[in-house]
């Protein structure tokens, strides 16, 4: 059975980090602080609503990769509107990222956001 | 004169078209775009044309929606010129109240910053200001003749409260205004070139009629700053050169506590010598304070009402204390209890759609000011808004600054508040030191009179009250705040760090020195807000991965003090002309034959170079220290060089190496047009530097492996280039250098002969769609392939 799992995912592992935080904590947070967590292509325009499901996404990420940094993690939106999440591979170490997947939704007063990564491991 | 114009159409026209030296400055995040009159009146006719194409005319309204910048301006002159009533807003004006007044006023279109999000359900034409240069490309800029307006014709409408009932939307007719800026004129009269800087928000009267239409008379330079934090204004005045501000007093006050104890010429520069004042009461004291130091502080009073003036101090004649002697225009008369009635010229005709409201302000064609004040010697002095007033159970008057000036005369407030409560007074404290509320109150009652006894007191548990716009306390939210739960009770600390920490994790129970953070309540979120508050208050930069879930508060204190220092000021004197010349001799006569005697350079793609006008950045692998001369040989524009702060200027290391490494950092900023730049003095500080840099016209260069090579090899690329090139819109051109390495190695002292070459690559120009999907190493990684690969 060990081999079979071995086979089947070689040296490869997964990793997901999932993050929940409040909307309305971003109602009156001031830009400087904002820049501290994101860029400022990704806070343009952008409602609490939003703010709140990128801070989650990026929370989700670290949990996964506790070696990331804010600024390590950068989320776009493809034009359907599903995020895009590009990482800095530098902070991974030995670790490299074969594909990634990011969620982010909201409903009343919360945020929510989940994401895996398969990794190979170095 | 301005009556020659007849208009204030006229006027703005002929103003913008032959002021030679009027222009527009507006700083954001690092860099300050500039444009002079002449480029603004093509903008603001694409802009009409544009207006027009929308089938947006005469009578017609338009919001203005934002902070200020070039754009907004755009708008605004647009809108008087083809005779459309503009309704400027506050940025931040409340949801509930922007649903309202759009209904109200039904405007057309709405210009509105990118950061700012529309009620849902708003069906109207929305334009970002960010995008209108594009925008306006699409629309050709001839001359566009004036649609001229009757005296009478609205110039806009003025918001100034409205968020219970309904809103209340001051009428100001071009008449009105252009009574209002003669009387400025006359009173003020600087027919000299100043450069001026404007930091009130554009869309209040009193900043739009001190702060562009009388600049753009006398054609003086116009600066705008999207940061109100009091260190980037002291270093945005310095840096500019500016001559003269118009402040409320709040940030006045804010700036003086930040001058406190420094040298104010060294601070500010010695041609900083005016400072116009308006939208609350100047303190007597502060006033006082300012002109001590020789910078003269002239308060006026108005009101929107009044298109912001009544009355005006002059350079000519002013009093302390007293707000002015009433404008020309205006008609002054006191009523029965004091209150100043007004008429004139630039008084409103009303208020729109609110017919009630309008009859109530005026009393047989006197417009109602709701202030109580007296005159003397043609002095207007102010006693107390009448709205302010406390009214208290035995029906006797009591004014709330009488009370304040006595509080916060005690030792130990840092500002108090009184207000009505169960129609006793109640007052609201912020203290310092260990002094506690009750204490305070049995000092004050003793020196106050009977009708004034203060009843009860509360701290207020942030370190600054609630303020408007204008520096004025909100009281109903003291009010609001106190009714609503004593849950912020009494928390006064000695330490500042503590009072930050309090303020920003609100923890409920008192903060102690063996304090976990994270039992006060500390996640992710609130770690980067405590972090951004503590840099703004400490001038510090803060590493947020050494605050975890043990770290305590004690541990944040000790954090403080190894941080690293930000408050270091720009050096302009490499940049002065004279300089130049210096250097340039020093160049062409010592250091090229020296390399040449060395070294024989092969240049390559110096066609890249050929057609660049703007400062450009120019990144390249550091070899030796004849990098710099190498480079510049042969670059014709004006250079700086980013160098590291610690090795080159001193900074932060301590004894006998500091004197040396400053006197290297004299030399190298003298031949090199060298500066600080790197993580010693703070990324914030070294980004603001390269800015003023680029501003002042110097392109940059910068070595980002951050040393010399040890083995001629290139070595990873720091993190630095992408924060620059993410910030600073400019050009990159990669640069690799060669053989430099063999002719004089890191550690030798003694150059060798031998031959080198220097590869200039293209350009690269970064667009903001491309900046928006990468990192900060992204983009560094990015370049350093470009410079690997040349």
């Amino acid at each position: 059975m060990s081999n079979k799992q071995n086979t089947l995912f070689g040296n490869m592992d997964i990793k997901t980090g999932c993050d929940i935080v409040e909307i309305d904590r971003f109602r009156k947070t001031d830009k400087s602080s904002l820049l501290k967590i994101f860029y400022e292509s990704e806070i343009r325009n952008s409602r609490p609503e939003t703010l709140a499901g990128l801070f989650a996404a990026k929370e989700s990420c670290k949990k996964a990769f506790n070696s990331l940094r804010w600024h390590d993690i950068i989320i776009n939106k493809e034009k359907s509107g599903k995020p895009l999440l590009s990482i800095n591979k530098k902070q991974l170490g030995k670790n490299a990222v074969l594909s990634s997947d990011l969620s982010i939704s909201h409903d009343g007063s919360y945020a929510i956001a989940i994401v895996v990564f398969v990794v190979k491991k170095g | 004169m301005v009556q020659d114009a007849y208009s204030i159409q006229k006027l703005v026209y002929l103003s913008l078209l032959k002021n030679k030296k009027l222009s527009f400055s507006h700083k954001t995040g690092y860099r300050t775009k500039s444009i002079n009159g002449q480029e603004l009146l093509k903008k603001i006719n694409a802009a009409r044309m544009m207006l027009k194409r929308y089938s947006i005319k005469k009578a017609d309204k338009v919001i203005i929606l934002g902070n200020s910048s070039i754009e907004w301006v755009t708008i605004y002159f647009a809108c008087i010129l083809s005779n459309i009533t503009a309704v400027p807003l506050d940025a931040l004006t409340d949801k509930t109240l922007l649903q309202k007044i759009c209904r109200q006023v039904e405007a057309k279109a709405v210009f509105q910053s990118i950061s700012i999000n529309l009620p849902a359900g708003a069906k109207i034409k929305s334009f970002y200001l960010e995008e209108l240069d594009d925008k306006l490309k699409e629309f050709k800029t001839g001359n566009v003749p004036i649609d001229n307006a009757n005296p009478e014709d609205p110039l806009e409408i003025q918001y100034t409260s409205g968020t219970t009932g309904d809103p209340k939307g001051v009428v100001l007719t071009h008449k009105n205004i252009l009574t209002a800026l003669q009387a400025a004129t006359d009173a003020l009269k600087l027919r000299i070139h100043l450069k001026f800087l404007n930091v009130l928000p554009l869309s209040h009267v009193f900043s739009q009629i001190m702060g562009i239409l009388l600049p753009v008379y006398y054609g003086y330079g116009i600066y705008f700053i999207d940061s109100i934090r009091p260190k980037k204004l002291i270093a945005f005045i310095r840096n500019k050169r500016i001559n003269a501000a118009i402040f409320v007093p709040g940030m006045l006050a804010a700036v003086k506590n930040d001058l406190e104890g420094k040298c104010v010429p060294c601070s500010l520069g010695i041609q900083f010598r005016l400072i116009g004042v308006g939208g609350a009461s100047l303190d007597i004291d502060l006033e006082k304070w300012w002109k001590r130091k020789m910078i003269m502080v002239l308060n006026g009073y108005g009101m929107t009402e009044t298109s912001s003036v009544i009355s005006l101090n002059t350079p000519f004649a002013s009093k302390a204390g007293s707000v002015g002697k009433i404008a020309q225009c205006v008609n002054v008369k006191l009523g029965e209890d004091g209150e100043i009635l007004v008429k004139g010229d630039n008084i409103t005709s009303g208020y729109y759609k609110n017919r009630e409201k309008t009859i109530s302000s005026f009393e047989n064609w006197w417009f109602k000011t709701g202030d109580v004040g007296y005159i003397k010697n043609g002095y207007l002095y102010i006693k107390e808004r009448k709205k302010d007033i406390i009214i208290t159970s035995s029906g006797l008057k009591a004014y709330p600054v009488d009370i304040e000036s006595v509080l916060n005369s005690i030792k130990g407030v840092k500002e108090s508040c009184a207000i009505q409560r169960n129609n006793k007074i109640h007052a609201v404290l912020i203290l310092e030191g260990k002094i506690k509320c009750e204490d305070v109150i049995k000092e004050a009652n003793a020196r106050l009179l009977s009708h004034q006894t203060i009843a009860g007191c509360s701290v207020w548990r942030d370190m600054q009250f609630p303020k408007t716009p204008t520096g004025k306390v909100k009281r109903f939210i003291l009010q609001q705040e106190l009714d609503k739960t004593d849950r912020h009770k009494k928390y006064a600390y000695e330490n500042k760090v503590y009072g930050l920490i309090h303020q920003v994790l609100d923890p409920g129970k008192e903060i102690k020195q063996n304090s976990k953070l994270v039992e006060l309540g500390m996640d992710s979120l609130k770690r980067v807000e405590m972090i951004s508050e503590l840099e703004k208050q400490f001038d510090v930069e803060i590493d947020e991965t050494r605050i975890d879930k043990n770290t305590t508060a004690l541990d944040i204190e000790k954090l403080m003090k190894e941080s690293r220092i930000t408050s270091i000021k720009f050096r302009a004197w490499p940049t002065m002309p004279f300089v130049r010349v210096f250097r340039h001799a020093l160049q062409v006569f010592l250091l090229f034959p020296l390399i040449r005697f060395f070294t024989r350079t092969e240049y390559k793609g110096l066609e890249n170079l050929a057609n660049i006008e703007e400062p450009v950045i120019i990144v390249s692998n550091h070899q030796s220290a004849f990098d710099i001369p190498v480079i510049t040989r042969r670059i014709k524009m004006p250079f700086a060089v980013a160098a590291h702060p610690e090795v080159v200027f001193g900074i932060g290391v301590g004894g006998i190496q500091k004197i040396l490494r400053k006197l290297l950092g004299y030399c190298s900023s003298f031949a090199y047009n060298a500066y600080p730049f790197g993580a010693a003095i703070g990324t914030g500080t070294s980004l603001e530097f390269t800015g003023e840099m680029i501003d002042r016209g110097f392109s940059i260069i910068l070595f980002p492996e951050g040393e010399r090579t040890p083995d001629g090899n290139i070595h990873d690329f720091k993190s630095g280039v992408g924060y620059i090139v993410a910030g600073m819109e400019a050009k990159v051109i990669p640069v690799r250098i060669n053989g430099l390495f063999e002719v004089l190695p890191r550690g030798s002292s003694i150059p060798r002969f031998g031959k080198t070459s220097v590869i200039f690559g293209k350009p690269i120009q970064f667009s903001s769609k491309q900046l928006s999907k990468m990192t900060y190493d992204g983009i560094t990684k990015l370049i350093e392939q470009k410079v690997r690969s040349l």
